[in-house]
């Protein structure tokens, strides 16, 4: 590759985003493979309609994702009852959420697991607020909903992930 | 625990999520090999945002598809006709012309833009925020008989206010 294509807007912008996008997209997929597939039709299709894009654009890449990962969703609907559980909760594969890293964290796996249970709406605002790095305004754009109501669901998700994970810490704390 | 809500938000943030497959990249590229930057500006273009222009391109677009559409309805159903014809039994409802046999299979609305015009501070109101959304709506027919597939795209602009809490 020459040096040119690597600086190539889209490059730097998969590079910084596409973590994000494809943990974003698990929301819904389940398979990291079908996620990824949902990453790359979103990012060419974003890239294709806005070739100029700057990175003010990028939040809209979150939007796409979620507009194409729940087409899929619903393309597969029979499937995906199938395997969703009985809360609704449509993230079911095993492949943890988060890098292990050279050091692997002990919290690590029970915050993945914390994750996973909560109600789906609160969960995607906190992917979008936590680790797709999205302000208020920007996660209300995408989801359509006003900022209170994202602000509310952020602070419920958090309180949700504290309550769930509290064992986990006086595990923690006791040994 | 006793983090309060923003460093609990950034513990979660040490947190890196997984890395996408290498081939993901490589998926990308090949896909987006055809739309290579500007060749006159060498790369990220900068131009003044023009969302009526778009608009109007956009509703233009739309305009010629639904066209097509109305002229590809129209060649199924002169070419079908005659067949009809042939073969219709005297009871004429008994084999519907194949306009009719079209199905809505899908429905889509992509959020394509969204600007935050800022704060609107009226004196007896409260203050809200101005953000208007472009986006644009799919719809997709198609004909089960013939395999003939319509799609028509609607762009929509909104403008949406939002009551802010001022603290």
């Amino acid at each position: 590759m020459n040096p040119a294509a690597c600086d190539e807007p889209w490059r730097i912008c998969y590079r910084e985003l596409a973590p994000r996008l494809l943990l974003f997209a698990r929301q819904w997929v389940p398979s990291v493979a079908d996620a990824e597939d949902v990453v790359q039709t979103a990012f060419v299709k974003f890239w294709r309609r806005q070739p100029d894009a700057r990175p003010e654009h990028y939040p809209l890449l979150f939007a796409a994702v979620r507009s194409t990962a729940l087409d899929l969703w619903r393309r597969n609907e029979r499937r995906a009852r199938r395997e969703a559980d009985p809360s609704g909760d449509l993230v079911r594969e095993d492949e943890p959420f988060f890098d292990a890293g050279l050091e692997p964290r002990e919290d690590a796996v029970a915050i993945d697991a914390a994750l996973r249970r909560l109600p789906p709406a609160q969960r995607e605002v906190l992917v979008l607020r936590v680790w797709g790095g999205l302000t208020f305004a920007e996660i209300a754009a995408n989801l359509d909903e006003s900022i209170n109501t994202v602000a509310s669901r952020h602070r419920y998700a958090l309180e949700a992930l504290r309550r769930i994970l509290k064992p986990y810490e006086s595990e923690r704390v006791r040994v | 625990m006793n983090l309060n809500e923003s460093e609990f938000e950034e513990e979660l943030r040490t947190l890196r999520p997984r890395p996408a497959s290498s081939a993901l990249e490589s998926r990308i590229a090949a896909a987006l090999g055809s739309t290579a930057p500007h060749p006159h500006t060498g790369g990220l273009r900068v131009r003044p945002k023009h969302v009526l222009a778009d608009f109007w391109s956009a509703l233009g677009w739309a305009g010629a598809g639904a066209a097509l559409a109305i002229a590809v309805i129209a060649l199924v159903h002169a070419l079908e006709l005659p067949a009809a014809h042939r073969i219709a039994p005297p009871d004429a409802t008994a084999n519907a012309p194949a306009l009719d046999s079209f199905k809505h299979t899908e429905e889509s609305a992509e959020l394509i833009g969204a600007a935050d015009e800022g704060l609107i501070l009226e004196t007896n109101e409260e203050p809200v925020r101005q953000v208007r959304y472009n986006s644009l709506e799919r719809h997709v027919w198609i004909n089960a008989m013939t395999g003939a597939r319509m799609e028509i795209e609607i762009p929509r602009e909104d403008v949406r206010f939002m009551p802010v809490v001022l603290q």
